[in-house]
């Protein structure tokens, strides 16, 4: 076995150490030793995975179409968290307030999320204009700019965007799916006044990026060997938990399509 | 709006285990949490049905299937509501059910029992235990990846007596109320030896019952809950060495008296066992050898108390320090059966101990005169002649039933006696 796998990941989080001391636990376990370097935001981590300095690179949507960008489209996508596969975002509005569709919002107040957020910005951006909005010129937008650099990870510009819908702030707002649900779950979402009245088409979220000249055979090794780390393990339970993954699937790159698309990035 | 076991019919060629009726719940007034815990209560395959009147549930229970890994297999027009099936994924964990269908008996009076709570998964006092179980209350249904706990004694015999139920159940009903129960009305005056005397052996009772207090207090937090009657218990002990600090110090300052001397040696002896660092040592020590030799003190003082609620004050500890021995010695006892050598052990930490006091007197004289004056009665040269005598058969009692006691546990006579003497100096 030669020398460590680098893996780039961003500290949106204290706990984010916690999850990568228990990943290069999990490898070293497995025979492939791995380490991480942390980085406080995508743009470095983007720049050092295309400086050759990380061998793959824990990336959110956004921050693999830079590397995409950059690497010419020949990026792998090595592997993914089973909740990263047909991510959506939700147009969440007040009861009442005659939106019904993403049409709907011309000349309406429209809360989003942080500027670099997939789920809470970019993808409505391009969801809007999909439809014939221009949302510049035709919505007034406010936006919840918390934690730029880490695309939305830390998911409390989505809860300042329910927020606002809640205090009629806003009459609309756009978050992603799983904040949604986890907010409706606990019930921290008050049904007699906020409510999901469109669902959009799906994207992919997060994946392990790698650059074209990474060793394909070790860049193989090492998501098989991530696929194969067990919910069921006490050992990578709390891992795989603070993470939010349920189980490691293969990457897969036709999903990042739309996401592409909305930051404009042209791959061949 | 409860789960009901489905009668057995078959749809799309699945079974549902369980069917949830949400009527017109929606999906963030409660149906999603209820979904949740329905989906964990069954195994990995296994389908449950929701039937829902909600229109709106149906894409956020899509969804929400797809974020947790599971599978929303169909949806059903039933007429007035739909029917989704939603199939668990795979967690990977063996799902262990937790206890139903338990009732514990009541005994004579309506009483519910300690001893009567051994059965199901509550009644399995496992031989080892995990320190990830953490505060998980035995029998309960754990989730896996939780945090280790920084238990160190995790396996039963380091801690467990077999009459630990009875033991706190005992605990529990002989507590008393060092404010109220003593009739501190009827404290005579005594003549000012007498009551100096008193308060000086009140003060050394004092001292060492904050050795008792804390000793258990250190090891408590560090016994794996899983033995909770274990933790329980001492949390009685605790309680009652803190009602004895509380009584032995107002019965110092109850009378126009006060706390009097502390002497340095019996810091040291207390400091020595303080430090023990050894579960299985240190309860032998503070509760065999200790509080043992306690017990025989407290008779003494019971029997020639100056007044009856200096009497009640002693005889009340006493009884409380009765379990706290019982504990001490079935629970050593229990260890040395497992394992006769550890008895080498015990030997050790009585030696260490007496090694700390060997360079003074080997008694307190203060509380060995104001012994003498409580059981002569007074400070006259005959009531103390009559007073030391009495002393010196305290002190041949305690060394005898210390040995008693080593024997119950099943020490033999020699190395019981042994230790006896090593003891000696500390009271407790
Ligand atoms: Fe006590
Ligand atoms: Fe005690």
């Amino acid at each position: 076995m030669g020398r460590a796998v680098i893996v780039g990941a961003v500290a949106y989080d204290p706990r984010v150490v916690t999850i990568w001391e228990g990943i290069r636990d999990y490898f070293h376990g497995v025979g492939l030793p791995t380490d991480y370097v942390l980085f406080s935001n995508y743009d470095s981590q983007v720049d050092a995975l295309l400086s050759g300095a990380l061998d793959i690179a824990w990336n959110t949507n956004v921050a693999y179409a830079r590397c995409e960008q950059r690497a010419n489209g020949g990026c792998r996508v090595l592997a993914m968290r089973n909740t990263d596969l047909d991510f959506r975002t939700r147009l969440v509005t007040r009861k009442g307030s005659g939106i019904s569709a993403i049409g709907d919002l011309a000349g309406r107040r429209l809360a989003l999320g942080s500027t670099d957020s997939a789920q809470a910005a970019i993808m409505p951006l391009h969801f809007m204009r999909q439809s014939g909005i221009d949302p510049e010129a035709e919505v007034q937008i406010l936006h919840f700019d918390i934690d730029v650099g880490k695309h939305g990870d830390t998911g409390s510009s989505e809860l300042e965007v329910l927020r606002a819908v809640h205090e009629g702030r806003a009459d609309a707002g756009m978050v992603g799916h799983a904040t949604w649900l986890r907010e409706l779950e606990m019930g921290r979402v008050n049904s007699g006044v906020v409510e999901s009245v469109w669902t959009s088409p799906p994207y992919d979220h997060c994946n392990f990026t790698a650059l074209p000249d990474f060793d394909p055979s070790l860049a193989a090794d090492w998501a098989d060997a991530l696929l194969q780390m067990d919910y069921g393990d006490e050992r990578w339970r709390r891992v795989m938990d603070l993470e939010g993954v349920s189980r490691w699937v293969r990457g897969r790159k036709e999903g990042y399509r739309p996401v592409l698309e909305a930051l404009g990035v042209e791959v061949k | 709006m409860a789960d009901t076991d489905a009668d057995g019919f078959e749809v799309i060629g699945v079974t549902p285990a369980t069917v949830l009726k949400g009527g017109t719940l929606s999906a963030g007034g409660g149906l999603l949490l209820q979904v949740r815990s329905a989906i964990q209560r069954l195994g990995d395959g296994q389908v449950l049905e929701v039937q829902s009147a909600e229109p709106a549930v149906k894409e956020e229970l899509a969804a929400w299937s797809r974020l947790t890994g599971n599978q929303m297999l169909a949806d059903l027009d039933a007429g007035d509501h739909t029917r989704y099936f939603i199939r668990k994924g795979a967690s990977g964990v063996p799902r262990e059910k937790p206890d139903w269908g338990i009732k514990l008996p009541r005994r004579p009076g309506g009483r519910l029992d300690m001893r009567d709570w051994f059965v199901g998964r509550l009644g399995d006092v496992p031989e080892e235990a995990p320190a990830y179980l953490g505060f998980v209350p035995r029998g309960a249904v754990r989730e896996p990846g939780m945090p280790e706990f920084p238990y160190t004694l995790n396996r039963r015999p380091e801690v467990w007596a077999d009459n630990i139920a009875d033991l706190y159940e005992q605990a529990t009903a002989q507590q008393w109320n060092a404010s109220t129960d003593i009739a501190w009305d009827s404290l005579p005056r005594l003549p000012d030896d007498v009551e100096r005397a008193v308060c000086q052996v009140m003060t050394f009772l004092a001292e060492n019952e904050y050795a008792a207090l804390y000793i258990p207090s250190r090891f408590l937090p560090r016994i794996n809950a899983q033995y909770t009657e274990v933790v329980l218990f001492l949390a009685t002990v605790i309680n009652d060495e803190a009602r004895h600090i509380e009584a032995f110090t107002k019965r110092a300052v109850a009378n126009g008296g006060g706390l009097q001397y502390s002497a340095s040696l019996t810091e040291w002896s207390l400091h020595s066992l303080l430090v023990q660092e050894d579960y299985f040592q240190s309860s032998f020590l503070l509760h065999v050898l200790g509080e043992g030799t306690f017990l025989d003190l407290l008779d003494f003082l019971a029997r020639f108390a100056p007044d009856p609620v200096t009497a009640d004050v002693v005889r009340r500890a006493r009884q409380d320090e009765g379990r706290h021995v019982a504990y001490g010695i079935a629970h050593v006892r229990e260890q040395l059966r497992a394992d006769p050598t550890k008895s080498e052990a015990l030997v050790t930490a009585a030696e260490e101990r007496s090694a700390v006091l060997q360079a003074t007197t080997g008694a307190n004289p203060m509380v060995m005169e104001a012994l003498a004056i409580i059981s002569g009665g007074g400070s006259l040269p005959e009531q103390m002649a009559r007073g030391v005598e009495a002393v010196r058969a305290l002190f041949n009692d305690m060394h005898e039933y210390r040995v008693r006691r080593m024997l119950q546990l099943g020490l033999d006579e020699a190395t019981a006696q042994k230790i006896s003497r090593l003891h000696t100096p500390n009271f407790m």
